[in-house]
């Protein structure tokens, strides 16, 4: 065929790598705004202008209104940004001062890039920026986002190597295609790479403390029973206890000084009891906390076994659990507890200890010391005078979110005159009325109830579920939990904070709204795929790793691993040799040929043939001396043809391809 | 580097190329595919993997799932874009087109035609001769487009360039994908033409060479009229000798008289002898000066025009050598 002959010129692109063109530019600063700015919520919000100078004077060297940095500029950047983070930080140095000297670095950067070459290292910063913003955040939309940044970033990353013009949609569907063929490889590597323990210390990570703190006031806990923050999430294996078993123990205070209840002394200094019980109704569970900025962990009853994957966690004395270090991110234990116990030999205590459970400071709140001393003249049992003190809360005091502000003698003005009280009035009272009469008592901050989730079939315990109460030193059956509120309010304990609530008060803890049956199903739905999140992705450890490994493959032994694995990549590259074979194109059919081919097609429909040998010349007299209607459209189309072909006016491809469409009309 | 480890190495490389070219013996036209195609991760990768080795360091460290998740993730683009940078190639057939001819030592241009079935095209294709300069082309599938890649050569004679490196870092340009292409290829290079004494030759008819040859500035342009005040050593007189009147010669260079570019004529080692005839046949071709050549075993009788020139260069080029099989 003639047309063998001609052949257009290549696109040819010598140096086209060389500089940083517009399209390229605007791709990274692009990239490059939509990386910082979820930074933004944890860092300084004038990092932002950092970012926008160096961008606006990198357009301007683009446009050569502006040069490059010199020396002092760039010196007087750099110090203008760490001089920023100390004055942000007060010269602290913590994880959030390295990110933002990192996006400056990364802004900085962009005034030093003039080639392709040094752009691949923008794009290299910015891997490590978008894995910098899932140090912040860790939230399914968190991720999400992170994956939108990289998609740009790799899209991004692609252009810069582009040698000719694509449109921006196509740039942004081949960056995703690259990105989506690599998370089913990505998926493979999460679960099977084996996982590790921290390499080095880090500097410790800070926390917001939430939830209580480890001194209780009248006051505390009723403003926790407005944050429906969640604390954290239980699943049980087997059946949940019923929801009045539900005490999730974190602290005991024992020490009383007339107003506030506090430890006695520091964390971790006591050794676990010594116990020969018999332990009885045990469960496991595995428990899901959210950072509360802590040591502190949460079980029911006694806990007989604790593990997670760092093995930070131990049980203490009093049947508390404590992790070594305050809790900075979110953690998986799981926990064996026996919610009863028998005694073969009565359990006694020490005269130390017993002196120490029934200390109270002198001279505060004379009137229970006076109550407490009418008991003790009628002389009756300590069984006695718990039921006693029980029916006196049963009798005449109310539950309440909002109990008047108590003064000094906290207990005296709260037994004798207000009433009205949270459950850390009652439990601090109640402790106080018995210490008073000479019963060994304590009072045990924690959460009582949740919220259970029958999608993923879970316990949601918020901050609101917050709840003290007391246990009290019974003769010969030990430490018993006596929870004086469940006398007051019994269907706090059984139905949750919002049914003991009165209506006036429920709206204070945001239950108004939640009512509509809709927005609580969708409520619970998103807590559910939430909860998902946390147990699969954000603590999907080495052993959740085992557990699916071995339901998956049927076992975690090395040999079955790599024969897996090698399986998986032969069927990756059975894949791709599927892919690659169906990209390759049926063979070389130039577009001005296929356009005379589609023509020669019509033509024979018409009746017109062209024998092998008839140039389309030849062949187009031929029609027109017997149909002489197709003359415009056909000579046209010849001279187009004549001019793609021989001429070699590619650009006229579009009106030729157009021309044969349109046939037999002109 | 010392001795020992140059001859090593020589010695790799040779047993290397013998590899490669058994994979992709000689041929005019190649295609790319499994069989000839190299990929490997340049600098810019292996920095791409320590940036990875940051991040799941971070990710272990502070036990967050999605950082190592990402690091993860940014293996997985590593292993794809070895695939991707495979198809950016595979698919691609590069075409040995032509050769023009050149003088010794300077970059030969060669024609090639290349033309790629995979969907998407291929992108960010360089091409170099080796010890030549990189071409970067873009190519649309299913377009066959032409270049012309210019090689660096060496002595007269036929030239063959080497192998031809195909080579592409995209998409992301840390996979590097390449492949040498044992082409078919073969330039014709003329001697050097190096300026030496004129090569003196008694012409067929016996008639030196006129003087005025010298002097004149330009080629000459024909015959006019006689006129009051010509020059008369301008007059024609052989035309006058002829009875065919009196004529001026229009003088723009030299005497328009045959030119025998003699190999005995000059007394030259060979290749300054051959360089030396190459410089004179040009000037005789641009002074419009019918030249002959006269080499042992070849004659090639006076006539000038480009046709003629370059069989007078081929000559010269050729001369004593074996002429190789394939297309010149």
């Amino acid at each position: 065929m003639i047309t063998q002959r001609w052949r257009r010129p290549a696109k040819v692109a010598v140096m086209r790598n060389e500089y940083l063109g517009r399209d390229k530019l605007a791709w990274l600063l692009g990239m490059q705004a939509l990386l910082i700015l979820p930074l933004l919520f944890n860092l300084p919000v004038w990092l932002s202008l950092v970012w926008a100078t160096a961008a606006f004077w990198r357009i301007q060297m683009f446009r050569g209104r502006w040069g490059a940095p010199g020396k002092l500029a760039k010196t007087v950047l750099t110090v203008i940004c760490i001089a920023g983070m100390y004055a942000s930080y007060a010269g602290k140095t913590s994880t959030e001062t390295m990110v933002g000297l990192l996006v400056c670095a990364f802004s900085l950067k962009l005034l030093e890039v003039n080639s392709a070459r040094d752009a691949q290292l923008l794009v290299f910063i910015g891997f490590i920026i978008s894995a910098t913003q899932l140090l912040f955040s860790q939230t399914p939309q968190a991720a999400v986002y992170c994956l939108l940044g990289i998609t740009l970033l790799l899209a991004s990353w692609r252009s810069l190597h582009l040698t000719h013009h694509q449109s921006p949609g196509l740039r942004l569907k081949r960056g995703a295609a690259i990105l989506l063929h690599a998370l089913p490889v990505m998926l493979v590597l999460f679960v099977v790479i084996p996982r590790l323990g921290p390499l080095w210390a880090i500097p410790n990570q800070q926390a917001a403390k939430t939830g209580f703190s480890d001194t209780l006031s009248p006051g505390d806990l009723g403003n926790l029973a407005l944050d429906p923050s969640p604390a954290f999430r239980v699943s049980f294996n087997g059946e949940a206890p019923a929801s009045n078993q539900l005490y999730w123990r974190g602290l005991v205070l024992d020490t009383f000084d007339g107003r506030t209840w506090k430890m006695r002394d520091a964390w971790g200094v006591r050794s676990p009891d010594k116990d020969n019980s018999i332990k009885q109704r045990v469960i496991d569970y595995s428990i899901v906390m959210e950072p509360h900025g802590q040591p502190w962990l949460f079980s029911l009853m006694t806990p007989l076994q604790v593990s997670n994957v760092t093995n930070s966690i131990r049980i203490a004395g009093d049947s508390l659990l404590m992790n070594h270090i305050p809790l900075a991110q979110r953690m998986r234990y799981e926990v064996r507890s026996a919610l009863q116990r028998e005694w073969p030999e009565p359990p006694q205590l020490t005269d130390q200890q017993r002196d120490m459970y029934t200390r109270l400071p002198n001279e505060s709140n004379p009137q229970t010391h006076a109550l407490a001393q009418t008991w003790l003249d009628q002389e009756l049992s300590d069984q006695q005078i718990i039921d006693k003190a029980l029916a006196l809360f049963n009798r005449e005091f109310t539950y309440t979110l909002q109990p008047p502000i108590l003064g000094t003698h906290s207990v005296d003005e709260f037994l004798f005159q207000s009433k009205r009280g949270f459950c850390e009035h009652f439990a601090s009272s109640f402790s106080f009325l018995l210490r008073a009469t000479g019963i060994p008592a304590r009072v045990v901050v924690g959460y009582q109830g949740g919220q259970w989730n029958p999608v993923e079939n879970y316990l949601l315990v918020s901050q609101s579920d917050a709840h003290a109460w007391t246990e009290v030193w019974i003769k010969d059956k030990g430490w018993q939990m006596i929870d004086p509120t469940a006398s007051v309010a019994p269907n706090r304990i059984e139905q949750g904070i919002n049914s003991a609530l009165s209506e006036s008060e429920r709206g204070l803890i945001g239950e108004g709204w939640k009512s509509s049956s809709l927005l609580t199903q969708l409520q619970i739905r998103w807590d559910a795929a939430t909860y998902v999140w946390q147990v699969w992705v954000l603590n999907y450890d080495s052993e959740a790793q085992e557990g699916l490994l071995s339901r998956l493959l049927g076992g975690t032994e090395s040999w079955r691993l790599t024969l897996w694995l090698i399986s998986f990549g032969l069927a990756g590259a059975a894949i791709f040799a599927w892919a690659l074979m169906r990209n390759q194109q049926a063979p070389v059919t130039r577009r001005e040929m296929r356009a005379i081919n589609k023509l020669e097609r019509k033509l024979a429909q018409l009746g017109y043939t062209r024998p092998p040998g008839e140039t389309l010349g030849d062949f187009i007299t031929r029609i027109l001396q017997q149909s002489p209607t197709y003359e415009p459209a056909l000579k046209n189309i010849h001279v187009l043809f004549v001019q793609i072909a021989y001429q070699n006016q590619s650009n006229q491809l579009d009106q030729l391809e157009q021309a044969v469409n349109q046939f037999p009309r002109s | 580097m010392t001795k020992p480890l140059i001859a090593w190495r020589a010695a790799w490389e040779t047993r290397f190329y013998r590899w490669v070219d058994q994979r992709t013996p000689q041929a005019l036209a190649i295609s790319l595919n499994r069989k000839n195609l190299y990929t490997f991760p340049n600098v810019s990768g292996a920095l791409y993997l320590l940036v990875t080795l940051v991040i799941w360091a971070l990710g272990t460290n502070y036990q967050n799932n999605l950082i190592l998740a990402l690091a993860y993730l940014m293996v997985s683009v590593f292993i794809i874009s070895i695939l991707h940078a495979f198809a950016n190639l595979s698919g691609l057939t590069v075409k040995f087109v032509s050769a023009r001819p050149a003088f010794a030592g300077e970059a030969v241009a060669f024609e090639l035609e290349l033309v790629t079935t995979h969907k998407h095209g291929c992108d960010h294709l360089e091409l170099r001769w080796p010890g030549g300069d990189t071409t970067v082309v873009t190519l649309d599938s299913n377009e066959p487009a032409r270049i012309t890649l210019y090689a660096q050569s060496r002595d007269r004679g036929y030239f063959r360039p080497g192998r031809l490196l195909v080579q592409s870092v995209f998409p992301l340009g840390i996979i590097r994908c390449w492949s040498w292409l044992n082409l078919d290829a073969l330039a014709l290079i003329y001697p050097t033409p190096v300026a030496c004494e004129e090569p003196r030759h008694q012409s067929s008819d016996g008639r030196e060479e006129g003087g005025t040859s010298q002097r004149g500035g330009d080629d000459f342009s024909g015959l006019r009229g006689y006129q009051a005040g010509d020059s008369i050593k301008h007059i024609a007189w052989k035309q006058f000798a002829q009875d065919k009147g009196l004529f001026t010669k229009e003088y723009e260079a030299f005497f328009s008289a045959e030119k025998w570019l003699d190999w005995q004529s000059l007394v030259l080692p060979q290749e300054s002898r051959l360089s030396g005839l190459c410089y004179w046949a040009l000037e005789y071709e641009q002074r419009h000066i019918p030249y002959g050549l006269a080499l042992p075993g070849t004659k090639l009788e006076p006539a000038f025009g480009d046709h003629h020139l370059h069989n007078v260069l081929r000559a010269l080029g050729e001369f004593g050598l074996p002429r190789p099989g394939g297309k010149p």
